[in-house]
């Protein structure tokens, strides 16, 4: 098997140039980025617990605060009569929150962050209006 | 289905339930996998979900062939011919047919036999170059005895596994099957990993890719004679820093749903733009391609073994290759003579390098190679070739102050290039913290993290510049 020779051989010669830098946690030789050392005291073995816990508050925390990313989404379905009731019922969470002043912390920081996105070197033209948190357009 | 979208969002929660629901079973397991798989793919075109099945289909059956002719070495070898063949035809077809009927009517008519001819338009589908190169790499891999054969389930999942289905990273057979063969376990250690991905891809993508695509990018090489120098040179930058959050963006989140799912998926990126020469760069800008392109076509093609000259003619054509990989055009052909011509001239320097002479210091070596790929970064964003010579001439010739450059892009560019500077492998340093923590702590850091980069992205999703490839 000539190829097998010489994939190793090729991978022998094309070495570094450069000495590699220090890799006391030995990441520089992982197959994968997912690999990484164990820790000097174990873990507990309750990965997916873990895991799960972590994506179920992070989707709560979604659910609550980013309540306008839903409603963008459910405006964006296929006019049905199912999805006239997701965009129903998105309306209402989205009220709901509003009225709790939830939805406040994306929207400032958004407006916020457009501020920054919108500066101008000196001589440059005005920037654009921002629509992204106006009211959807009613497609149903 | 685009990965930072809330559609995604709700099919990944789904299928992230029900595979370790389904945990009892490995069998159960993947057969949702793969219907998750084929639910992702169809939501561009249902169509080609036939296709997908269909290669992955014929792939295995090439490599059964191959294991079943075991004492006859020329069979084998004519069973890799066709394996090879299907896979070429597939690609060819949907790829680079229409590519070649325009040459072909461009040749007849500059022969004066001017023919309309019919050309039929060939829709390409998602992710075509990235299955098909999967399906070669398992048979070629058969066939060389590096690896097992799959079991059809294996082999079709392996093509079809939607994390890297549509943009990478190139999974080999030797990496993923025998993942397959038993039910994952999910540690802390590859959740903290795979979070952090997803959350660092989602940034990139989000806010920097997407912001320097629709601010500065896409309008300067729409139409770069309409440009002064300062926005063309902030474009060029710009580009190299949008390619790179776009596509290591995807890759990072790839890896990272993967692993969420318990499988581990290989490096694709790693700091490029802080290589110190275009051979290091290949070693850290899509590695699973280089490496895919070294195994499979520069050695098959002699590599170093056959003398200098080879070596050059190998990696020209592999270059070549590479570049008409991503799409019948001639400007991705410039794009790979420019990385194959540079790769030679590196080999050649360094056999040919007088005595006495030191080689370029490091960061000489960083600053060359960095500029050779932002020319080819031009041809490679270009619409056209013509395109891409006014883009340059432009940069010289044009003057004129900066309309579309502003501050918050220009700190973008730079917040971008620094991430190749860091200190390497931080996304991992910052994981390996990550996992001692509390899941109620991690939990409400990732959500605040997903709702301060929704916040900050502009309208709208693109989709990733890869998924054309």
């Amino acid at each position: 098997m000539p190829e097998t020779v010489g994939a190793s051989e090729e991978i022998e010669r094309t070495e570094p140039e450069r000495a590699p830098l220090p890799d006391p946690t030995g990441l520089a030789h992982t197959l994968s980025p997912v690999d990484l050392p164990e820790p000097a005291e174990p873990l507990p073995h309750d990965g997916l617990r873990w895991t799960s816990t972590i994506i179920a508050l992070a989707t709560l925390i979604l659910l609550v605060f980013n309540a306008h990313t839903l409603r963008g989404w459910a405006y964006e379905l296929h006019p049905t009569d199912t999805n006239a009731k997701v965009v129903s019922a998105s309306e209402s969470w989205y009220d709901a929150t509003a009225r709790l002043g939830l939805n406040r912390p994306v929207e400032s920081l958004h407006k916020a962050w457009r501020q920054v996105m919108n500066l101008r070197f000196a001589g440059q033209e005005p920037a654009p209006p921002d629509v992204r948190l106006e009211e959807p357009e009613t497609s149903q | 289905m685009l990965f930072p979208t809330l559609t995604f969002g709700l099919f990944f929660l789904l299928v992230f339930a029900l595979a370790w629901a389904l945990r009892g079973s490995n069998e159960w397991r993947k057969i949702v996998l793969l219907v998750a798989s084929w639910i992702f793919y169809g939501w561009w075109d249902t169509r080609f979900v036939a296709l997908l099945i269909a290669s992955g289909i014929l792939n295995w059956g090439a490599a059964r062939l191959i294991v079943s002719a075991e004492d006859r070495p020329k069979l084998r070898k004519l069973w890799l011919a066709v394996g090879i063949a299907i896979n070429l035809t597939i690609l060819g077809f949907f790829k680079y047919y229409g590519f070649f009927m325009e040459q072909v009517d461009h040749l007849l008519h500059s022969l004066g036999w001017g023919r309309d001819l019919a050309i039929m338009q060939v829709v390409l589908p998602v992710g075509i170059s990235f299955f098909t190169f999967q399906g070669m790499s398992y048979v070629i891999d058969i066939y060389r005895r590096k690896t097992q054969p799959a079991v059809l389930l294996d082999m079709v999942l392996l093509m079809s596994f939607f994390p890297h289905l549509v943009a990478g990273p190139i999974v080999r057979a030797s990496h993923l099957i025998p993942q397959f063969r038993k039910v994952p376990e999910l540690t802390r250690s590859m959740a903290a990993m795979g979070l952090s991905l997803i959350v660092w891809g989602l940034f990139k993508k989000s806010i920097i890719a997407s912001e320097l695509a629709t601010g500065l990018v896409d309008n300067v090489f729409f139409d770069p004679s309409a440009h002064g120098s300062v926005d063309l040179i902030a474009a060029t930058y710009g580009y190299a820093v949008q390619i790179y959050c776009d596509f290591s963006a995807y890759s990072d989140m790839a890896i990272g749903l993967a692993a969420l799912l318990g499988y581990r998926f290989p490096h694709n990126f790693n700091q490029p733009y802080r290589a110190s020469s275009l051979q290091d760069f290949w070693r850290r800008w899509h590695i699973s391609l280089s490496s895919w392109l070294r195994d499979y076509l520069y050695v098959s093609l002699g590599g170093s073994r056959h003398g200098l000259t080879r070596l050059c003619i190998a990696l020209m054509t592999t270059m070549l290759l590479g570049g008409l990989w991503h799409g019948a055009s001639w400007n991705f052909v410039i794009w790979g003579a420019l990385h194959g011509s540079v790769l030679a001239i590196e080999r050649l320097w360094r056999e040919f390098r007088p005595k006495g002479w030191k080689p370029l210091p490091h960061v000489l070596g960083v600053i060359i190679t960095l500029h050779i790929v932002l020319l080819g970064w031009i041809f490679f964003r270009a619409t056209s070739f013509d395109s891409a010579l006014a883009f340059l001439s432009g940069i010289f010739t044009a003057g004129g102050a900066a309309t579309l450059l502003t501050p918050a892009l220009l700190g973008m560019i730079l917040i971008g290039m620094s991430f190749h500077y860091a200190p390497p492998y931080t996304i991992q340093r910052v994981a390996m913290r990550v996992r001692a923590i509390p899941a109620v702590w991690v939990g409400l850091a990732v959500g605040i993290l997903i709702l301060v980069v929704d916040a900050m992205r502009p309208e709208g999703v693109a989709p990733f510049i890869y998924y054309q490839f």
